[in-house]
């Protein structure tokens, strides 16, 4: 019998009696990371990574049940062990491995390969059988070195600057804004974020985690030229988004890496900057893990699942799941 | 290359007319003298030669990625661009954009068509070696021909007349001319003076005001002549010497994708004519659809030439032999145009608009009422006494005709350019049993309306594809359009012009709403 299979609720192992990111209130759910996809409201008990507590505890209501653990140590839940490794993918963010009688699974939740320098890196995890996201499981999407990106964004910020135009950068609040708050040049001007991004980054400060900040938006009358602001996409067409004038606007996203998905957001300026692996990134956690089977959950997963049967001859395949992949909502 | 590729994804934004024109003109100053004139012609559409087709492009890109031709396939489903797939699926070593300008790059391509098929794959590879994914794409692209820009002639016209501090109309006519960017310099192409410049010249276009209500109540008829427009090209057809010119009312210069209308230089006398070419075949009006695919075509072949004629129905007359006629009065223009097409043979591409003049308002309803039958898309009413004014003014009144009816339903929702509402609406009328989309086009209701139907969407979704969401059929929509005409491309055989939302019909049900019978008993 497999150790966990797909249930109308989630990612279940009967055995242990204890869910992987369920979609449906459930008794006990151990919880790859703090995307809204993956930490849902309901559940009775909690267990997530340490930095992951302070997240979910700020998204979901401070009375929720919840145990933090460390990588790499492990525990028991009736009788089967249960071990969290770095993912990489935002801060708290974990690949969780149940092992049963010696059959190791492992569920990747979303991952990245990059070190972002500001999560844990990731760790390759053996096991039998692997499930893995394929948000970006085409050979289309591959992406370059951060500092590469870091640097395209530093450049059109202060080419706007220059030409005393606010830049706002568009990108979802817990995860990508942490990452470009890191790395922007506050010599070139003011760094400011949307109230979302502000409280996260709080909590992640409190709680001793992560240390940079952004200024809050305060309505005076600055006019924020040479000034960065980061916000979530779904602010600009409010108010708050209307305050700025003339301002360019860009979108940090792995989808950026195609026309179609520029197209999509309609904006001036991408940038190809994602918390999830690329093509080679994926196939090299694949390989790395030494699984031999392999399920596939959100994105490419079919294209994704027929490619490592064939090109690695592995035991893959596809499930749905209500993961949603790389998108500004989260 | 890199800043031509820069000017690209601003020109691919759907970005407004003054934008492109800016971003044009930012790359203008950057670029070398060199660089722009190949960027410009292949702005203008002048794609060079294919060097290998795209099967050829697939199957060495899968190679070099070591990737199989079905996953190729399944990216370019993603992509919907099989330059765009090669380009990206190849492991790039190097994320620095190469040295070589544009020009460079051009010619470099040009001299590549000329090997043989397997030292150009060997070459084309190791150009894939040296450069980023962003300049792979543009190379790909003129390699298989498939480059494109949605910028128009006009951006491009005047982008270039403020930078060369060059009339538009100079510009806009050596533009259009045949020209390669091997042969010529901007110098050459646009600075050298030409005695003949003056020729082309437009005059400024007098447009009508809206026929509102109250001005129906104060208007004196009598004063009036009155006139059909149809749908139509507005422009000004210039013969001036031995040269004949013709430009839209946006400046947009035609001459060349309208030959029938050469046939006006061989008229004994110079003149300046203000008309609308309209689509005409056997004396009889063809629909907008199929002058739209006329005008569309910069260089018509000979098989549209013939299917889709077309000719200049002229309303006006501002310069003839040389002198300026606009300050005369409209009735003594006119007198003038009657006098001019006594002369003119039938078998010109060439009418003259008719005009009345009513008596009383009941009469000028009456042509009004006509409009339909006559395929016109209402009346203009010109003041007899008025002379040919720049802009718009109160001496010319438009009053179309009633717009047609229809109560659809809504079928499909798409969130678009970045809205957190659903803002695009997909339309149906019923057919038989099933419901036919007969309208595609932005939400235009009421903001308290789109947000209140886009949270009852959210709750009523059916299906999925892609972005696009189908809902429940519930949401009664009234809808007018101006015009319709058969098409072969829309699943419900008619296209609509001129499409608004009227209003939210919140108490009817969907057995209300209009049969496709209905919508094509309009045609
Ligand atoms: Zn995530
Ligand atoms: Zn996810």
């Amino acid at each position: 019998m497999d150790l966990l299979i797909n249930n109308a609720n989630g990612l279940y192992c009967p055995i242990a009696d204890v869910y992987i990111d369920p979609w449906r209130p459930v008794e006990k759910a151990l919880i790859t990371h703090g995307h809204s996809d993956h930490a849902r409201t309901g559940h009775t008990k909690y267990i997530a990574h340490n930095h992951s507590v302070p997240i979910l505890k700020s998204r979901l209501g401070k009375n929720i049940n919840i145990h933090g653990v460390k990588f790499g140590e492990s525990f028991s839940i009736n009788g089967v062990s249960c071990t969290f490794y770095p993912a990489g993918h935002i801060i708290g963010s974990a690949q969780i491995k149940l092992s049963y009688k010696g059959e190791d699974w492992v569920v990747t939740g979303d991952y990245k390969i990059q070190k972002d320098g500001v999560c844990t890196p990731f760790e390759p995890v053996k096991c039998h059988t692997i499930i893995t996201e394929s948000t970006f499981g085409l050979p289309v999407f591959q992406w370059k070195p951060q500092a590469t990106v870091f640097e395209q964004i530093n450049h059109w910020w202060k080419t706007n600057a220059e030409n005393n135009r606010t830049s706002i950068i568009c990108t979802y609040s817990l995860g990508k804004a942490q990452r470009i708050l890191k790395y922007l040049d506050p010599s070139i001007g003011s760094i400011y974020a949307h109230d979302s991004i502000n409280k996260i980054n709080q909590v992640l400060n409190e709680a001793g985690i992560y240390h940079n900040q952004a200024k809050k938006v305060v309505k005076d009358l600055r006019t924020f030229q040479k000034d960065i602001i980061l916000t979530p996409p779904n602010t600009l067409k409010s108010k708050w988004g209307k305050q700025f004038v003339n301002p360019s606007i860009a979108m940090a996203s792995g989808w950026m890496a195609i026309q179609s998905g520029r197209k999509r957001f309609g904006l001036e300026t991408g940038f190809v900057l994602s918390d999830h692996a690329d093509w080679n990134g994926l196939n090299k956690a694949i390989i790395a893990s030494e699984a031999e089977r392999v399920i596939v959950t959100h994105g490419y997963k079919k294209a994704y699942a027929q490619w490592l049967q064939t090109e690695y001859g592995l035991n893959a395949q596809s499930i749905d799941t209500a993961f949603v992949g790389e998108s500004p909502e989260i | 290359m890199k800043s031509f590729i820069n000017l690209l994804y601003k020109l691919n934004d759907g970005n407004s007319s003054s934008n492109v024109v800016s971003a044009l003109l930012k790359y203008f100053n950057r670029a070398s003298t060199k660089e722009i004139i190949w960027a410009i012609s292949l702005l203008k559409g002048n794609r060079p030669k294919r060097t290998i087709t795209p099967p050829v492009l697939k199957k060495l890109a899968c190679e070099q990625a070591n990737i199989p031709t079905w996953l190729f396939e399944m990216s370019t489903k993603i992509t919907k661009d099989i330059a765009e797939t090669s380009a990206l699926i190849i492991e790039k070593s190097t994320h620095v954009h190469s040295k070589k300008t544009l020009d460079q790059w051009c010619i470099i391509l040009l001299e590549l068509a000329t090997f043989q098929q397997e030292m150009k794959l060997v070459k084309i590879i190791a150009i894939w070696d040296q450069t980023t994914a962003e300049e792979c794409l543009l190379i790909n692209k003129l390699l298989i021909g498939s480059f494109r820009t949605t910028i128009g002639q006009l951006e491009l016209v005047e982008a270039l007349s403020i930078f060369l501090k060059i009339e538009k109309h100079i510009i806009a006519v050596r533009f259009e001319s045949d020209w390669s960017p091997h042969d010529e310099s901007l110098e050459s192409l646009f600075e050298k003076p030409n005695p003949k410049d003056h020729l082309a010249k437009p005059f400024p276009f007098c447009f009508a005001n809206n026929f509102v209500k109250q001005t129906k109540k104060s208007i004196d008829i009598l004063s009036f002549g009155v006139e059909y427009f149809r749908h139509g090209l507005r422009c000004q057809v210039i013969k001036r010497e031995n040269s004949l010119y013709i430009w839209s009312k946006t400046g947009q210069l035609y001459t060349r994708s309208f030959p029938e209308l050469l046939e006006l230089k061989s008229l004994p006398f110079d003149f300046v004519i203000d008309g609308q070419i309209i689509c005409s075949k056997e004396n009889h009006i063809s629909d907008f659809n199929r002058l739209e695919s006329r005008i569309n075509k910069k260089r018509p072949t000979k098989k549209i030439l013939i299917d889709i004629p077309i000719m200049i129905n002229v309303f006006d007359i501002l310069e003839m032999e040389q002198k300026d006629f606009r300050s005369f009065s409209f009735e003594k223009r006119r007198q003038a145009l009657n006098t001019v097409f006594i002369d003119i043979p039938v078998t010109m591409p060439m009418v003259l608009n008719e005009l009345f003049y009513p008596s009383t308002m009941e009469e000028c309803n009456l042509l009004l009422e006509k409009a339909k039958e006559v395929k016109a898309k209402g009346i203009l009413l010109k003041n007899r006494t008025s002379p040919y004014l720049e802009n718009r003014n109160d001496n010319w009144l438009k009053w179309r005709k009633d717009p047609f009816k229809l109560k659809t339903v809504l079928l499909y929702a798409q969130k678009m350019n970045r809205s957190s509402v659903y803002n695009h609406y997909s339309l149906a009328v019923m057919n038989k049993d099933l419901l036919i989309p007969i309208a595609k086009l932005e939400a235009s209701l009421p903001k308290k309306n789109i947000l209140e139907i886009s949270k009852w969407i959210a709750k009523n979704i059916v299906d999925k594809f892609g972005p696009v969401r189908q809902v429940k059929p519930s949401i009664i929509i009234n809808i007018t359009f101006e015009d319709i005409a058969v098409s072969t491309r829309h699943k419900s055989g008619v296209i609509l012009k001129s499409i608004k939302m009227v209003s939210w019909e919140k108490e009817e049900n969907v057995e209300e709403i209009s049969h496709l019978t209905e919508v094509i008993s309009f045609v």
